[in-house]
Protein backbone atom coordinates (compact mmCIF):
# COMPACT_ATOMS: atom_id res chain seq x y z
CA UNK A 1 0.00 0.00 0.00
CA UNK A 2 1.17 3.25 -0.17
CA UNK A 3 0.33 6.70 0.80
CA UNK A 4 -0.39 9.71 -1.28
CA UNK A 5 0.76 12.66 -0.16
CA UNK A 6 -0.73 16.34 -0.95
CA UNK A 7 1.27 18.95 -2.16
CA UNK A 8 0.63 23.09 -3.93
CA UNK A 9 2.62 23.03 -6.98
CA UNK A 10 2.13 26.76 -8.48
CA UNK A 11 -1.08 27.43 -5.94
CA UNK A 12 -2.35 24.16 -7.45
CA UNK A 13 -2.79 21.16 -5.49
CA UNK A 14 -1.83 17.63 -5.86
CA UNK A 15 -2.07 14.19 -4.42
CA UNK A 16 1.33 12.26 -5.25
CA UNK A 17 2.41 8.20 -4.72
CA UNK A 18 4.61 8.66 -2.14
CA UNK A 19 7.39 7.02 -4.36
CA UNK A 20 6.44 9.73 -7.03
CA UNK A 21 6.69 12.00 -4.19
CA UNK A 22 10.12 11.31 -2.95
CA UNK A 23 11.45 11.54 -6.69
CA UNK A 24 10.01 14.58 -6.93
CA UNK A 25 10.97 16.50 -4.40
CA UNK A 26 14.59 15.34 -4.85
CA UNK A 27 14.46 16.33 -8.30
CA UNK A 28 13.03 19.98 -7.34
CA UNK A 29 16.18 20.08 -4.43
CA UNK A 30 18.78 19.30 -7.30
CA UNK A 31 17.65 21.60 -9.49
CA UNK A 32 17.92 24.52 -6.60
CA UNK A 33 21.46 22.83 -6.25
CA UNK A 34 22.17 23.30 -9.33
CA UNK A 35 20.76 26.74 -10.69
CA UNK A 36 22.09 28.12 -7.06
CA UNK A 37 24.64 30.56 -8.53
CA UNK A 38 22.87 31.34 -11.88
CA UNK A 39 21.28 34.98 -11.72
CA UNK A 40 17.78 34.60 -10.97
CA UNK A 41 17.34 31.18 -9.20
CA UNK A 42 13.79 31.45 -7.51
CA UNK A 43 12.37 32.32 -11.36
CA UNK A 44 13.69 29.59 -13.16
CA UNK A 45 12.40 27.25 -10.19
CA UNK A 46 9.11 28.60 -9.99
CA UNK A 47 8.93 28.45 -13.81
CA UNK A 48 9.69 24.77 -13.66
CA UNK A 49 7.47 24.01 -10.95
CA UNK A 50 4.45 25.91 -13.17
CA UNK A 51 5.89 23.59 -15.66
CA UNK A 52 5.53 20.31 -13.97
CA UNK A 53 2.00 21.35 -12.72
CA UNK A 54 0.78 22.22 -16.30
CA UNK A 55 2.15 18.60 -16.98
CA UNK A 56 0.44 16.99 -13.75
CA UNK A 57 -2.85 18.84 -14.37
CA UNK A 58 -2.87 17.02 -17.64
CA UNK A 59 -3.00 13.86 -15.76
CA UNK A 60 -5.34 15.01 -13.46
CA UNK A 61 -8.85 14.04 -14.66
CA UNK A 62 -10.97 14.28 -11.10
CA UNK A 63 -10.26 15.88 -8.11
CA UNK A 64 -8.29 13.09 -5.77
CA UNK A 65 -6.58 11.41 -8.56
CA UNK A 66 -3.42 10.81 -7.38
CA UNK A 67 -0.41 10.88 -9.60
CA UNK A 68 1.85 7.92 -9.69
CA UNK A 69 5.26 7.51 -9.69
CA UNK A 70 5.41 6.82 -13.12
CA UNK A 71 3.94 10.22 -13.99
CA UNK A 72 6.40 12.09 -12.05
CA UNK A 73 9.41 9.80 -13.96
CA UNK A 74 7.83 10.60 -17.47
CA UNK A 75 7.38 15.23 -16.52
CA UNK A 76 11.05 14.67 -15.32
CA UNK A 77 11.92 13.26 -18.30
CA UNK A 78 10.13 15.79 -20.17
CA UNK A 79 11.58 18.22 -18.24
CA UNK A 80 14.96 16.98 -18.90
CA UNK A 81 17.20 14.61 -15.82
CA UNK A 82 19.70 16.36 -13.84
CA UNK A 83 22.25 14.85 -15.66
CA UNK A 84 20.86 16.13 -18.85
CA UNK A 85 20.20 20.16 -16.84
CA UNK A 86 23.56 20.05 -15.65
CA UNK A 87 25.25 19.14 -19.25
CA UNK A 88 23.25 22.36 -20.62
CA UNK A 89 24.11 24.73 -17.89
CA UNK A 90 26.37 27.13 -17.89
CA UNK A 91 26.68 28.55 -15.11
CA UNK A 92 27.21 32.94 -14.38
CA UNK A 93 31.02 32.63 -15.21
CA UNK A 94 32.20 31.94 -11.29
CA UNK A 95 36.80 32.63 -12.56
CA UNK A 96 37.36 32.32 -9.00
CA UNK A 97 39.79 29.66 -9.81
CA UNK A 98 42.29 30.24 -7.00
CA UNK A 99 42.06 26.99 -4.97
CA UNK A 100 41.38 28.40 -0.88
CA UNK A 101 40.15 25.77 1.31
CA UNK A 102 37.06 27.16 3.52
CA UNK A 103 37.26 24.70 6.83
CA UNK A 104 33.26 23.03 7.36
CA UNK A 105 31.76 19.90 8.75
CA UNK A 106 31.25 17.88 6.53
CA UNK A 107 28.03 16.56 6.01
CA UNK A 108 28.50 13.69 4.02
CA UNK A 109 30.92 11.92 5.70
CA UNK A 110 30.07 11.77 9.69
CA UNK A 111 29.81 9.54 13.04
CA UNK A 112 28.55 12.93 15.03
CA UNK A 113 29.06 16.52 13.25
CA UNK A 114 31.50 15.64 10.53
CA UNK A 115 34.32 17.51 12.78
CA UNK A 116 36.32 14.86 11.66
CA UNK A 117 35.42 14.69 7.88
CA UNK A 118 35.98 18.50 8.00
CA UNK A 119 38.91 18.45 9.19
CA UNK A 120 39.96 15.45 6.61
CA UNK A 121 38.97 17.28 3.69
CA UNK A 122 40.44 20.84 5.37
CA UNK A 123 43.76 19.18 5.46
CA UNK A 124 43.57 16.94 2.46
CA UNK A 125 44.08 13.94 4.77
CA UNK A 126 42.24 10.96 4.89
CA UNK A 127 39.54 10.47 7.48
CA UNK A 128 40.88 7.65 9.05
CA UNK A 129 43.99 8.85 10.19
CA UNK A 130 41.93 12.03 11.40
CA UNK A 131 39.59 9.56 13.49
CA UNK A 132 42.79 7.58 14.99
CA UNK A 133 44.26 10.67 15.93
CA UNK A 134 40.86 12.35 17.47
CA UNK A 135 40.37 8.58 19.36
CA UNK A 136 44.05 8.77 20.61
CA UNK A 137 43.46 12.87 21.83
CA UNK A 138 39.68 10.89 23.28
CA UNK A 139 41.95 8.47 25.18
CA UNK A 140 44.65 10.93 26.84
CA UNK A 141 42.39 13.39 27.53
CA UNK A 142 38.63 12.72 28.06
CA UNK A 143 37.10 16.37 28.80
CA UNK A 144 38.95 18.45 26.80
CA UNK A 145 38.15 16.38 23.62
CA UNK A 146 34.82 16.01 24.06
CA UNK A 147 34.76 20.03 24.89
CA UNK A 148 36.80 20.50 21.97
CA UNK A 149 34.82 18.71 19.34
CA UNK A 150 31.53 20.15 20.42
CA UNK A 151 32.33 23.83 20.40
CA UNK A 152 33.95 22.80 16.83
CA UNK A 153 30.13 21.51 16.05
CA UNK A 154 28.72 24.07 17.32
CA UNK A 155 30.55 27.00 15.75
CA UNK A 156 32.06 25.56 12.55
CA UNK A 157 29.24 25.93 9.66
CA UNK A 158 28.29 22.70 8.00
CA UNK A 159 28.66 22.21 3.81
CA UNK A 160 25.38 23.31 2.88
CA UNK A 161 25.48 23.91 -0.65
CA UNK A 162 26.93 22.71 -3.08
CA UNK A 163 29.57 25.08 -3.67
CA UNK A 164 30.61 24.54 0.26
CA UNK A 165 31.27 21.25 -0.59
CA UNK A 166 33.64 22.35 -3.36
CA UNK A 167 35.19 25.10 -1.62
CA UNK A 168 35.79 22.57 1.50
CA UNK A 169 38.07 19.79 -0.73
CA UNK A 170 39.56 23.51 -2.26
CA UNK A 171 38.80 22.40 -5.59
CA UNK A 172 38.13 25.55 -7.97
CA UNK A 173 34.27 26.67 -7.79
CA UNK A 174 33.30 26.15 -11.66
CA UNK A 175 31.11 25.12 -14.08
CA UNK A 176 32.43 21.78 -14.37
CA UNK A 177 33.30 20.87 -10.42
CA UNK A 178 29.35 21.78 -9.97
CA UNK A 179 28.48 19.52 -12.49
CA UNK A 180 29.95 16.85 -10.55
CA UNK A 181 29.27 17.21 -7.53
CA UNK A 182 26.05 17.76 -8.47
CA UNK A 183 25.77 15.10 -10.60
CA UNK A 184 27.58 12.79 -7.97
CA UNK A 185 25.20 13.60 -5.31
CA UNK A 186 22.04 13.09 -7.81
CA UNK A 187 23.21 9.58 -8.09
CA UNK A 188 24.12 8.74 -4.64
CA UNK A 189 20.27 10.29 -3.29
CA UNK A 190 18.60 8.49 -6.70
CA UNK A 191 20.15 5.16 -5.14
CA UNK A 192 18.72 5.43 -2.13
CA UNK A 193 15.57 6.46 -3.52
CA UNK A 194 15.72 3.35 -5.73
CA UNK A 195 16.48 1.36 -2.55
CA UNK A 196 13.50 2.14 -0.68
CA UNK A 197 15.86 4.22 1.44
CA UNK A 198 13.45 6.94 2.15
CA UNK A 199 14.95 8.13 5.53
CA UNK A 200 18.31 9.29 3.35
CA UNK A 201 15.73 11.22 0.82
CA UNK A 202 13.53 12.52 3.16
CA UNK A 203 14.99 15.77 4.90
CA UNK A 204 12.66 16.23 7.63
CA UNK A 205 12.77 12.57 9.00
CA UNK A 206 16.89 12.60 8.30
CA UNK A 207 18.56 11.22 11.47
CA UNK A 208 16.41 12.15 14.75
CA UNK A 209 19.11 12.10 16.59
CA UNK A 210 20.81 14.58 14.09
CA UNK A 211 17.90 17.12 14.38
CA UNK A 212 17.56 16.74 18.12
CA UNK A 213 20.82 18.02 18.48
CA UNK A 214 19.83 20.73 16.27
CA UNK A 215 17.11 21.93 18.12
CA UNK A 216 19.36 21.65 21.33
CA UNK A 217 21.93 23.97 19.52
CA UNK A 218 19.14 26.27 18.19
CA UNK A 219 17.85 27.00 21.87
CA UNK A 220 20.93 27.83 23.45
CA UNK A 221 23.22 29.00 20.96
CA UNK A 222 23.88 32.25 22.30
CA UNK A 223 24.99 31.47 25.98
CA UNK A 224 27.14 28.86 24.34
CA UNK A 225 28.86 31.41 21.73
CA UNK A 226 29.71 33.68 24.82
CA UNK A 227 31.02 30.97 26.86
CA UNK A 228 33.10 29.96 23.86
CA UNK A 229 34.25 32.99 23.30
CA UNK A 230 35.46 33.15 27.04
CA UNK A 231 36.57 30.11 26.28
CA UNK A 232 38.94 30.95 23.36
CA UNK A 233 39.96 33.62 25.28
CA UNK A 234 41.19 31.66 27.87
CA UNK A 235 42.87 29.35 25.33
CA UNK A 236 44.52 31.53 23.61
CA UNK A 237 46.19 32.85 27.07
CA UNK A 238 46.94 29.31 27.97
CA UNK A 239 48.02 28.28 24.88
CA UNK A 240 50.59 31.20 24.17
CA UNK A 241 51.84 31.86 27.72
CA UNK A 242 53.19 27.56 27.58
CA UNK A 243 54.54 28.42 24.45
CA UNK A 244 56.34 31.10 25.46
CA UNK A 245 57.39 29.47 28.69
CA UNK A 246 57.85 26.44 27.09
CA UNK A 247 60.77 28.24 24.63
CA UNK A 248 62.36 30.21 27.80
CA UNK A 249 62.36 27.39 30.05
CA UNK A 250 63.54 24.71 27.78
CA UNK A 251 66.16 26.98 26.65
CA UNK A 252 67.20 28.15 30.36
CA UNK A 253 66.80 24.79 31.74
CA UNK A 254 68.62 23.03 28.70
CA UNK A 255 71.66 25.17 29.36
CA UNK A 256 71.52 25.84 32.99
CA UNK A 257 69.37 23.73 35.07
CA UNK A 258 70.75 20.06 33.73
CA UNK A 259 72.56 18.88 37.20
CA UNK A 260 68.93 18.77 38.56
CA UNK A 261 68.03 15.38 36.87
CA UNK A 262 68.40 12.95 39.22
CA UNK A 263 69.54 10.21 37.24
CA UNK A 264 71.90 9.61 34.09
CA UNK A 265 71.77 7.10 31.31
CA UNK A 266 75.95 7.26 30.95
CA UNK A 267 75.35 7.78 27.06
CA UNK A 268 75.90 11.45 26.47
CA UNK A 269 77.20 13.02 29.54
CA UNK A 270 75.56 14.98 31.84
CA UNK A 271 74.64 18.31 29.93
CA UNK A 272 73.75 16.71 26.75
CA UNK A 273 71.73 14.66 27.62
CA UNK A 274 69.72 17.71 30.10
CA UNK A 275 69.58 19.52 27.15
CA UNK A 276 67.78 16.98 25.09
CA UNK A 277 65.42 15.84 27.95
CA UNK A 278 64.61 19.92 28.06
CA UNK A 279 63.94 20.15 23.88
CA UNK A 280 61.93 17.25 23.49
CA UNK A 281 59.95 18.36 26.65
CA UNK A 282 59.79 21.12 24.84
CA UNK A 283 58.18 19.50 21.76
CA UNK A 284 56.01 16.93 23.88
CA UNK A 285 54.20 20.04 25.10
CA UNK A 286 54.81 22.52 22.98
CA UNK A 287 53.13 21.27 19.77
CA UNK A 288 49.99 20.78 21.19
CA UNK A 289 49.81 24.08 22.14
CA UNK A 290 50.27 25.23 18.76
CA UNK A 291 46.91 23.28 17.71
CA UNK A 292 45.49 24.40 20.84
CA UNK A 293 46.45 28.13 19.94
CA UNK A 294 44.87 27.77 16.49
CA UNK A 295 41.68 26.08 17.45
CA UNK A 296 41.60 29.03 19.97
CA UNK A 297 41.50 31.38 17.08
CA UNK A 298 39.20 29.32 15.46
CA UNK A 299 36.82 29.65 18.11
CA UNK A 300 37.51 33.58 18.14
CA UNK A 301 37.41 34.27 14.89
CA UNK A 302 35.39 31.51 12.90
CA UNK A 303 38.88 30.90 10.54
CA UNK A 304 42.26 28.99 11.24
CA UNK A 305 45.06 31.77 12.08
CA UNK A 306 47.76 29.58 11.87
CA UNK A 307 47.39 28.24 8.23
CA UNK A 308 48.69 24.60 7.93
CA UNK A 309 49.22 22.18 5.26
CA UNK A 310 48.97 18.59 5.56
CA UNK A 311 52.75 18.56 5.20
CA UNK A 312 53.39 20.70 8.00
CA UNK A 313 50.62 18.92 10.07
CA UNK A 314 52.28 15.51 9.36
CA UNK A 315 55.93 16.70 10.29
CA UNK A 316 54.28 18.26 13.62
CA UNK A 317 52.63 14.88 14.47
CA UNK A 318 55.49 13.27 13.60
CA UNK A 319 58.02 15.08 15.53
CA UNK A 320 55.38 14.74 18.14
CA UNK A 321 55.40 11.33 18.41
CA UNK A 322 59.04 10.40 18.14
CA UNK A 323 59.72 13.06 20.74
CA UNK A 324 57.20 11.72 22.75
CA UNK A 325 58.89 8.28 21.99
CA UNK A 326 62.54 10.18 23.34
CA UNK A 327 61.02 11.10 26.00
CA UNK A 328 59.15 7.74 27.35
CA UNK A 329 62.78 5.86 26.50
CA UNK A 330 64.47 8.48 28.73
CA UNK A 331 62.83 7.92 31.57
CA UNK A 332 62.69 4.25 31.34
CA UNK A 333 66.09 4.00 30.74
CA UNK A 334 67.07 6.65 33.86
CA UNK A 335 64.19 4.81 35.96
CA UNK A 336 66.12 1.71 35.30
CA UNK A 337 69.38 3.15 35.60
CA UNK A 338 68.04 4.49 39.37
CA UNK A 339 66.90 1.13 40.44
CA UNK A 340 70.51 -0.65 39.95
CA UNK A 341 72.15 2.51 41.52
CA UNK A 342 69.65 1.59 44.57
CA UNK A 343 70.21 -1.69 44.46
CA UNK A 344 73.83 -1.65 44.55
CA UNK A 345 73.50 1.23 47.41
CA UNK A 346 71.19 -1.66 49.24
CA UNK A 347 74.04 -4.27 48.58
CA UNK A 348 76.47 -1.85 49.98
CA UNK A 349 74.16 -1.12 53.00
CA UNK A 350 73.26 -4.73 53.30
CA UNK A 351 77.27 -6.18 53.45
CA UNK A 352 77.95 -3.03 56.09
CA UNK A 353 75.79 -4.20 58.13
CA UNK A 354 76.69 -7.55 58.09
CA UNK A 355 80.82 -6.55 59.12
CA UNK A 356 80.70 -6.68 63.05
CA UNK A 357 80.94 -3.24 64.41
CA UNK A 358 84.55 -3.61 66.04
CA UNK A 359 85.88 -4.71 62.34
CA UNK A 360 84.23 -1.76 61.17
CA UNK A 361 86.87 1.40 60.59
CA UNK A 362 86.12 4.47 58.89
CA UNK A 363 89.18 6.47 58.50
CA UNK A 364 88.53 10.38 58.43
CA UNK A 365 91.12 11.54 56.25
CA UNK B 1 37.82 19.00 -24.01
CA UNK B 2 34.50 17.17 -23.98
CA UNK B 3 32.36 17.22 -27.29
CA UNK B 4 29.42 17.32 -25.32
CA UNK B 5 30.35 20.85 -23.54
CA UNK B 6 31.27 21.77 -26.76
CA UNK B 7 27.77 20.65 -28.18
CA UNK B 8 26.10 22.15 -25.26
CA UNK B 9 27.99 25.92 -25.74
CA UNK B 10 27.42 25.85 -29.57
CA UNK B 11 23.22 24.90 -28.92
CA UNK B 12 22.92 27.49 -26.05
CA UNK B 13 24.59 30.54 -27.74
CA UNK B 14 22.06 29.60 -30.63
CA UNK B 15 19.23 28.78 -28.69
CA UNK B 16 19.29 32.87 -27.62
CA UNK B 17 19.29 33.66 -31.30
CA UNK B 18 16.13 31.04 -31.83
CA UNK B 19 14.04 32.23 -28.80
CA UNK B 20 14.60 35.79 -30.13
CA UNK B 21 13.71 35.07 -33.56
CA UNK B 22 10.22 32.87 -32.12
CA UNK B 23 9.16 35.82 -30.42
CA UNK B 24 9.76 38.31 -32.79
CA UNK B 25 6.57 38.61 -34.18
CA UNK B 26 3.87 37.47 -31.66
CA UNK B 27 4.21 36.64 -27.61
CA UNK B 28 4.01 33.13 -27.03
CA UNK B 29 4.18 31.41 -23.83
CA UNK B 30 6.69 29.08 -22.62
CA UNK B 31 4.81 25.72 -23.67
CA UNK B 32 3.99 27.42 -27.69
CA UNK B 33 8.18 28.34 -27.30
CA UNK B 34 9.14 24.99 -26.80
CA UNK B 35 6.97 23.33 -29.32
CA UNK B 36 8.85 25.04 -32.16
CA UNK B 37 12.21 24.40 -30.59
CA UNK B 38 11.39 20.69 -29.91
CA UNK B 39 10.33 20.19 -33.43
CA UNK B 40 13.47 21.81 -35.24
CA UNK B 41 15.60 19.63 -32.48
CA UNK B 42 17.69 22.08 -31.50
CA UNK B 43 16.24 21.98 -27.78
CA UNK B 44 16.58 18.28 -26.07
CA UNK B 45 15.00 18.70 -22.64
CA UNK B 46 12.49 21.36 -21.45
CA UNK B 47 14.35 22.29 -18.93
CA UNK B 48 16.90 24.03 -20.11
CA UNK B 49 14.74 26.80 -21.36
CA UNK B 50 13.67 28.13 -17.97
CA UNK B 51 16.89 29.74 -17.52
CA UNK B 52 17.37 31.24 -21.19
CA UNK B 53 14.13 32.92 -20.60
CA UNK B 54 14.89 34.14 -17.29
CA UNK B 55 18.15 35.33 -18.29
CA UNK B 56 16.74 37.15 -21.55
CA UNK B 57 14.26 38.60 -19.50
CA UNK B 58 17.16 39.82 -16.79
CA UNK B 59 18.68 41.17 -19.63
CA UNK B 60 15.78 43.25 -20.83
CA UNK B 61 15.79 41.29 -23.82
CA UNK B 62 11.94 39.93 -23.63
CA UNK B 63 9.25 40.77 -21.06
CA UNK B 64 6.07 38.55 -19.98
CA UNK B 65 2.57 39.26 -19.20
CA UNK B 66 0.50 36.56 -17.32
CA UNK B 67 -2.84 35.14 -18.95
CA UNK B 68 -5.33 32.66 -17.33
CA UNK B 69 -5.28 29.09 -18.47
CA UNK B 70 -8.55 26.80 -18.48
CA UNK B 71 -6.30 23.61 -17.45
CA UNK B 72 -3.34 24.32 -15.04
CA UNK B 73 -1.79 27.34 -13.59
CA UNK B 74 -1.66 30.57 -15.15
CA UNK B 75 0.89 31.56 -18.25
CA UNK B 76 3.44 33.73 -18.51
CA UNK B 77 3.49 35.33 -22.01
CA UNK B 78 7.23 36.33 -23.42
CA UNK B 79 7.33 39.05 -25.91
CA UNK B 80 10.36 40.75 -27.44
CA UNK B 81 11.42 44.04 -26.37
CA UNK B 82 12.76 47.21 -28.66
CA UNK B 83 16.11 45.96 -26.69
CA UNK B 84 15.49 42.77 -27.61
CA UNK B 85 14.51 43.52 -31.58
CA UNK B 86 18.05 45.60 -31.79
CA UNK B 87 20.26 42.62 -30.25
CA UNK B 88 17.88 40.02 -32.58
CA UNK B 89 18.63 42.09 -35.83
CA UNK B 90 22.33 42.36 -34.77
CA UNK B 91 22.30 38.39 -34.19
CA UNK B 92 20.76 38.14 -37.42
CA UNK B 93 23.69 39.91 -39.28
CA UNK B 94 26.57 38.03 -37.56
CA UNK B 95 24.90 34.65 -38.04
CA UNK B 96 24.60 35.21 -41.60
CA UNK B 97 28.22 35.81 -41.43
CA UNK B 98 29.37 33.51 -39.37
CA UNK B 99 27.23 30.45 -41.24
CA UNK B 100 28.62 31.76 -43.85
CA UNK B 101 32.46 31.50 -43.33
CA UNK B 102 32.12 28.25 -41.08
CA UNK B 103 30.16 26.38 -44.23
CA UNK B 104 33.08 28.11 -46.77
CA UNK B 105 35.82 26.94 -44.47
CA UNK B 106 33.89 23.40 -43.93
CA UNK B 107 33.70 23.55 -47.75
CA UNK B 108 37.36 24.28 -48.68
CA UNK B 109 39.15 22.09 -46.14
CA UNK B 110 37.43 19.73 -47.20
Amino acid sequence: MNKAISIHLAQIKFSIDEKGYLKLKLYLKSLEQLFQSTLGKEEIIEDIESRIAELFSQYKNFDNYVISEKQVEIVIQTLGSIEDLAGDEILEENTNSKITRKFFRDPDDYWLGGVAGGVSKYFALNILWVRLVLFILFVFGVPFTILTYILIWIFVPEAKTTADKIKMKGEPVNISSIKNKIKEEYEELSDSVKKGDYKKTMGPIQNASKSSVNFFLKIIPIALRTIAFFFGIILVFISFLSLIGLIIGGTVGGLFLTSDIPFTLSLFGYGVEGLLIFLTCVFVFGIPFVFLLNLALILLTGKPKIRMNSASVFVLIGVWISTLIIIILIVTLGVINLENYNSIIEAITFSINKIPLHQFKITIK
Amino acid sequence: MNIENTKAQMRKGILEFCILSILKKKAKYSFEILETLKVSKILVVEGTLYPLLTRLKNSELLEYHWEESKNGPPRKYYNITKKGKEFLSELNVSWNELSNTVNELIKNIK
